[in-house]
């Protein structure tokens, strides 16, 4: 048992952004991963409201590659 | 070793014993291993395909619901098998993540969530950390 309920957030030179998630929901109302957000922080809030998560700091991965 | 699985999109039949026990939430992202089969509603990760295979593993070893009887009653038994599949999880991202802050991001998330209430807070997160680590 595990869980599927995260995002991959990635930083890039203007902040960060959304670069894949598992619900498809996401992509198909939001258009969040076309966002650029300045913070790690506010990127996380963005993703908590459109995926209407209570607890998103079990259900981020981070990419800073 | 390569092994046989398929997967499902409906919650599993152990689903309703597992929400009464833990309160996990198939729609919001609760994976399950049933068998040969694992349940996602959305598809799978393939970090996430590397936890699933080893309890896929673990369920041909002992058989499908002696193991998930175990699972329910006996937290060591849950957590040993948990652990053993957030090792294999967190090998997937230290091979296939270049940066090594990503990787330890990644061993805390892993860790927050197998120290959670998804399996009954079996450990505290630092210990967590420690298992999927070593």
């Amino acid at each position: 048992m595990s869980s599927n309920n995260y995002l991959l957030i990635s930083e890039t030179d203007n902040g960060f952004t959304l670069v894949e998630h598992c619900a498809d929901e996401v992509e198909d109302n939001s258009g969040f991963g076309r966002g650029i957000f300045p913070t790690l922080k506010e990127a996380c809030e963005g993703a908590q409201e459109v995926m209407r998560v209570e607890q998103i700091e079990y259900g981020v991965s981070f990419n800073l590659e | 070793m390569s092994i046989d699985y398929k997967t499902s999109n409906l919650p599993p039949p152990v689903y309703n014993r597992a929400k009464e026990l833990w309160g996990v939430d198939f729609d919001k992202g609760t994976v399950f291993t049933y068998g040969d089969t694992i349940h996602s509603k959305s598809p799978l990760s393939a970090d996430l395909l590397a936890h699933e295979l080893v309890h896929v593993r673990q369920q041909t070893l002992i058989g499908r619901d002696e193991w998930w009887m175990k699972y329910f009653a006996d937290p060591q038994f849950r957590l040993d098998q948990e652990t053993e599949a957030y090792r294999a999880q967190y090998k997937w991202f230290v091979n296939n993540l270049t940066a090594r802050e990503g990787v330890a991001k990644m061993l805390v998330w892993l860790a927050s969530l197998l120290s959670g209430e998804m399996y009954g807070k079996l450990i505290t997160r630092s210990e967590a950390i420690k298992l999927i680590s070593k």
